[in-house]
């Protein structure tokens, strides 16, 4: 029996070999600038910038944190 | 990738679509890799037809083997009517068409629980809703589910279960 998921692989694959190479990059880069403009995504603004700042920091910490001898 | 021009001429065609996947996801929520539109539209022969005018509008193109690749402008109407998903490619980027999602058993039901939302530069679009796309992930065998979704999803709905018992 032939699965939904056998299904989108086989057109996902078909898809892939019929699209000119070129044009996928071009796509690519296009999805990329179109998803950097959404409200989730937004990374090029200083609230952006700042929060991945702090979340950054707090894993630096963590990861210092384990660095650490025990005991001392 | 034009999503924006994607989700537009749906809406000009007055193609009954929901918006799932990680697009939806994305616009929704937060960053995920994503690089198709992936659409579920009500699946009637109407709609289908609609449907079909759309992809002509956006010069998409497919076939059903590789020999019969090409415009889908050059088919015959009723060409959306012979398997249940379609991975195309257009110029505006690449969209899979489902007229059936595993995990979702009715359009309408899901259609009313979804919500009209706004991409950034402000083109409408239908967007499945976060206990649906909960549902598709969870229908997936395990190997193939998004984890860190499945988190998200589970962590907005439970907030907005306590939202709406305060």
């Amino acid at each position: 029996m032939v699965t939904m998921h056998d299904w989108v692989e086989s057109e996902s694959a078909k898809r892939l070999r019929n699209w000119d190479c070129a044009a996928r990059w071009q796509v690519l880069q296009q999805t990329i600038t179109w998803a950097e403009q959404q409200a989730t995504v937004r990374r090029n603004t200083p609230a952006a910038c700042v929060r991945e700042q702090h979340r950054k920091l707090a894993q630096w910490k963590e990861w210092e944190k384990d660095l650490l001898p025990t005991g001392s | 990738m034009d999503v924006d021009h994607i989700l537009a001429t749906m809406n000009d065609c007055q193609v009954e679509y929901l918006l799932i996947g990680g697009m939806n996801f994305l616009l929704r929520h937060e960053p995920v890799l994503t690089f198709d539109v992936d659409l579920w539209i009500d699946d009637h022969a109407a709609n289908r037809r609609r449907c079909e005018r759309a992809l002509t509008v956006l010069e998409a193109e497919w076939g059903e083997f590789d020999s019969d690749w090409g415009m889908v402008a050059q088919r015959e109407p009723g060409w959306l009517d012979r398997q249940p998903v379609y991975c195309l490619s257009s110029p505006s980027g690449a969209i899979d068409i489902f007229r059936s999602v595993r995990g979702l058993w009715d359009w309408a039901t899901s259609r009313a629980q979804a919500s009209l939302d706004r991409t950034a530069s402000g083109t409408a679009y239908w967007g499945l809703s976060d206990g649906d796309m909960l549902q598709c992930q969870l229908a997936l065998e395990a190997p193939y589910r998004k984890l860190q979704r499945i988190a998200t999803l589970e962590r907005v709905l439970r907030e907005q279960n306590r939202g709406h018992d305060a």
